[in-house]
């Protein structure tokens, strides 16, 4: 074999030679890599050695002591994720005091907090939860009265969490955050009942607006009525008003307001094209038409 | 084995060795973050934390937590590299995240997809009782001030958001009261009073803008920043819609009423106006001549004295005199 040959076989050789050691070395229990938010629980022969909670590189043969190099042969390495998870929890059947029928959406989150009561004291902790917050919201949240169970989320909320937190740390497994993501009713019949109300409210706002413009109209109509009165009023006193003024200035002076009146009625005779009869003034007229008068 | 490697030359195996693991840890050792995302290197599966910074109760919105919820939601600071160039070891891994701006339907449930109609509507319930249907987009980007928590922390970030999202939506509806301001709206709150949806469509961007705010935690619960909730309807039941579209067509119906009212009552009022300037022209008109009038025998009065007006006087009577039919004159026997 040449050179050429040998270098190939070491470019081929060396990621398996790499693999091996590597994977020896983890077989022997002298190191473990953990990443983040994981916890190894290390258990020989039914008993357990040791968690390892901190992310990186640990040397187990420091960690949990010789008994490491047999776990990885004879023992397990319980791998747990202790990352926030969830779970929502739809419809859960529960009835308002007023007897409706409502469902409620819980939504919870949880994490693992003792990585050896998760693994060991419960089975199905995560059935076993989702079970209690079932079970809890069915028995907290009912008998609420309608109003306060569409409305007080927070308060519902915080009752869910008390009831499950504590049974559910027993098997390390921390409730986080709780919350209350629905609230429906359940009753088809209802449901088309309360928007029966809610158009009836709204014809009866239809109404109102209705009325109100009628009012308004109306108070708009009769203002101007009023102010279009007092005008027309003061518009008809304009005449007397500036008319007795001005002759009220010209008889000031009585004989020009005669003559002024007298020559009017003397323009106006003459222009209204009657008939004019003079007769002598001063004396009664009739006597003096007689052809004899008694002496 | 060594046997077999001293029979191939050991020189040429390790040379290859060599090559092997310069092109593998050397030049596949380099990575690339790319302008619209972010990286957190991990160290035998520890993520690098950043020098000298503690956990993430400093991240923006985290202050707005219950001391509780602080408590649970509390991540480390790791190590961030912006857009680059950068070098890694074998034994560290690179985790790269974009923080693009996403947008999704807000009715999407990320576990259930026939849920919400088919991720198409989102129901709530409001204040009222009723049930109605919301329409719009959640806008998010993944956090650089917290990237622990959407790599390491959560299993599933966007579900988390989703589901806080909403749940924070549907409370806030259901307790969702129209603000009072001034008297016209409290006017207006009074005719509509128990009519939620009213006040819902009418305040549709305030909505928007208080989720914004109460979401703000989700880049210290969840390592996901909300950018925007843009709710872009709420849908009532159809007989409902019905209803609010009669309020509309009333509303319309009592404005245009009101203006040709108030058009009738402005021209009636103009009206009244003229007839006062009318009627005193009219007056003035009448009044001109015998002002004149007077005003000419006065100059003549103060001219010629009394006698001029006796004068003056008989002198237009001469035309009556010209006009007459019939005249009976005395005359002296």
């Amino acid at each position: 074999m040449n050179f050429a040959e040998s270098v190939v076989v070491g470019l081929i050789a060396t990621p398996f030679i790499i693999s091996a050691v590597l994977w020896f070395l983890r077989i022997i229990g002298f190191y473990d890599i953990v990443p983040e938010r994981t916890a190894h629980a290390y258990v020989l022969f039914g008993n357990v050695l040791g968690v390892v909670r901190e992310p990186g590189l640990t040397l187990l043969w420091f960690a949990i002591g010789p008994q490491a190099l047999l776990v990885r042969l004879f023992g397990t390495r319980h791998v747990v994720d202790m990352r926030l998870d969830q779970e929502y929890l739809r419809s859960q059947p529960v009835n308002s005091e007023e007897g409706a029928p409502m469902g409620i959406g819980i939504w919870y989150e949880m994490f693992v907090n003792d990585p050896l009561a998760f693994l060991f004291k419960n089975a199905d902790p995560k059935g076993s939860l989702r079970a209690n917050v079932s079970n809890a919201t069915v028995r907290c949240l009912s008998n609420m009265p309608l109003v306060n169970m569409l409305v007080t989320r927070h308060e519902m909320s915080m009752a869910v969490r008390d009831e499950v937190s504590a049974k559910s740390n027993e098997w390390g497994y921390a409730t986080g955050s709780v919350y209350i993501r629905k609230v429906h009713f359940r009753d088809g019949e209802m449901i088309r009942q309360i928007e029966e109300k809610v158009v009836n409210r709204l014809r009866q706002v239809t109404s109102a607006i209705r009325q109100d413009g009628t009012n308004q109209v109306n108070i708009i109509r009769s203002t101007a009525e009023r102010q279009a009165a007092i005008e027309f009023a003061r518009a008809a006193a304009q005449r007397p008003y500036i008319v007795g003024s001005a002759l009220a200035a010209i008889s000031q002076d009585q004989q020009i307001s005669t003559a002024m009146f007298e020559l009017l009625e003397l323009q106006n005779l003459l222009n209204g094209g009657a008939k004019i009869t003079l007769v002598p003034g001063g004396k009664p007229m009739l006597p003096q038409l007689l052809a004899s008068v008694p002496r | 084995m060594i046997a077999l490697l001293t029979q191939l030359g050991s020189k040429g195996v390790l040379f290859g060795a060599a090559i092997y693991l310069f092109v593998r840890y050397g030049v596949f050792g380099f990575f690339i973050v790319d302008q619209s995302q972010r990286a957190v290197k991990t160290r035998l599966g520890k993520a690098i934390r950043r020098p000298g910074s503690g956990v993430s109760r400093g991240t923006p919105g985290s202050a707005a937590m219950r001391p509780d919820e602080q408590a649970r939601y509390t991540y480390p600071i790791v190590d961030v590299y912006q857009p680059g160039f950068y070098f890694k070891w074998p034994w560290e891994k690179v985790h790269k995240v974009s923080v693009a701006t996403v947008t999704i339907n807000m009715a999407v449930d990320p576990e259930d997809p026939r849920a919400n109609r088919g991720g198409q509507v989102l129901e709530a319930v409001t204040k009222d009782q009723l049930n109605i249907g919301l329409v719009g987009q959640l806008r998010f980007r993944i956090a650089e001030s917290n990237l622990y928590a959407y790599l390491f922390g959560v299993k599933r970030p966007v579900v988390h958001t989703m589901g806080y999202f909403v749940s924070i939506l549907r409370q806030h509806i259901a307790n969702f009261q129209a603000p009072i301001h001034d008297g016209s709206d409290a006017q207006d709150n009074a005719g509509a009073s128990g009519v939620s949806i009213n006040d819902l469509r009418k305040h549709l961007r305030s909505i928007n803008e208080t989720m914004d705010q109460d979401c703000a935690t989700s880049a210290a619960r969840y390592g996901i920043e909300l950018d925007a909730s843009l709710i872009t309807s709420i849908d009532p039941p159809a007989e409902v819609e019905s209803a609010l579209a009669a309020i509309n067509t009333a509303h319309n119906h009592v404005s245009s009423e009101v203006s040709l009212a108030q058009a009738s009552a402005d021209q009636k009022l103009v009206q009244s106006k003229r007839a006062v300037e009318i009627e005193t022209l009219n007056a003035h008109a009448e009044v001109e001549p015998l002002v004149q009038l007077a005003n000419q025998l006065t100059e003549l009065k103060r001219a010629g004295g009394a006698p001029s007006i006796e004068a003056y006087t008989r002198n237009v009577r001469l035309s009556l005199y010209a006009r007459a039919k019939e005249a009976i004159v005395e005359v002296q026997p």
